[in-house]
């Protein structure tokens, strides 16, 4: 990934019970002057400092878009993915960060009810 | 479908009715912009002031099947187990427009889990088809990827796939569509860390 690339993540909702999905947003925003691979598709997942294979292979597989690969400047492209809240293990609350590359995004916390 | 399609009879002003989509009917038109929204028949028919009548059948096909033509390999590190492929989707039957029709993946569980990926299971990744949950409009910028990049060592036999049910709906609508194939992309790996990701007709296969 290429530096000028920043990374936006969102999660929804904020505070889910067992039987909810978690539905994750992950944006690259080219900030750079010429087209960038924004290699979402290599994305990893960090759950409170965990890389998270289930992530991994949900964000490596589906549709999207050509721009993807070579995103315009000032351009942003978001790939989204639902998760049952087993992708966060146990209640409580759970601290998400992206990363591609070593660029890494907003940490975003997210609270999984007890049952 | 999904395309506006615009009839005359020669410039001349007709009454004009549709027996499917939109709209059933206009009075006094030289010319009738109608659609059917989704696949179906229908009659258009044009009436003259003198009372003639000229019509015409028209079939709307909507998307029966999915191909996919891979466009390129991923590129991972020597030593590390995984492949993966970007993937130009083709709808058929071909010679058809869905350029105004929408597509999306339905998530589902995995199937015939074995081996190396029965433990990762064990281990608590979530095997299942977790795709885009947004439609995206058929075109020349839509891609599909399929892969399982990043495999860790040690290494054994095993397999899994995915049955992956398909929707269309008209672009710029909402709702969920309608359901017109189910596509399967199956992932094997072998003992030495080979992997395998097939598609509908496309694969890809990479050793560490």
């Amino acid at each position: 990934m290429a530096g000028e690339l920043r990374l936006e993540m969102t999660a929804a909702p904020e505070r889910i019970g067992p039987d909810e999905q978690l539905t994750i947003r992950l944006a690259a925003v080219n900030e750079g002057p010429d087209p960038a691979d924004s290699r979402l598709r290599e994305s990893r997942l960090f759950v409170d400092g965990e890389p998270s294979m289930t992530w991994s292979l949900a964000i490596s597989n589906g549709t999207g878009d050509v721009r993807e690969r070579e995103l315009p400047p000032g351009e942003r492209i978001e790939a989204a993915r639902q998760f049952a809240a087993s992708l966060l293990r146990e209640p409580g609350d759970h601290e998400l960060i992206a990363e591609v590359d070593g660029v890494r995004s907003n940490s975003v916390t997210v609270t999984l009810a007890g049952t | 479908m999904g395309e506006v399609v615009y009839f005359d009879v020669g410039g001349q002003a007709a009454d004009w009715s549709a027996s499917a989509g939109w709209p059933p009917s206009r009075r006094t038109r030289s010319r009738f912009a109608w659609e059917l929204d989704k696949p179906g028949a229908a009659t258009i028919t044009a009436t003259l002031p003198t009372g003639e009548t000229a019509s015409i059948d028209m079939t709307v096909i909507g998307p029966t099947d999915i191909r996919m033509r891979k466009e390129s390999e991923d590129a991972q590190p020597a030593g590390t187990a995984g492949a993966g492929m970007w993937l130009i989707p083709r709808f058929n039957p071909g010679g058809v427009n869905f350029g105004n029709v929408e597509w999306l993946e339905e998530a589902g569980p995995a199937s015939g889990v074995t081996g190396y990926f029965a433990d990762m299971v064990t281990a608590g990744t979530d095997l299942s088809h977790h795709p885009n949950p947004d439609f995206l409009r058929i075109g020349p910028g839509l891609r599909d990827h399929a892969a399982f990049l990043g495999l860790p060592a040690p290494f054994t036999a095993g397999e899994f796939s995915w049955s992956i049910p398909n929707r269309f709906r008209r672009a710029a609508t909402a709702g969920t569509g309608t359901m017109f194939v189910t596509t399967v992309q199956r992932f094997r790996i072998q003992a030495d860390g080979t992997v395998t990701v097939s598609k509908q007709g496309a694969s890809v296969t990479r050793s560490p």
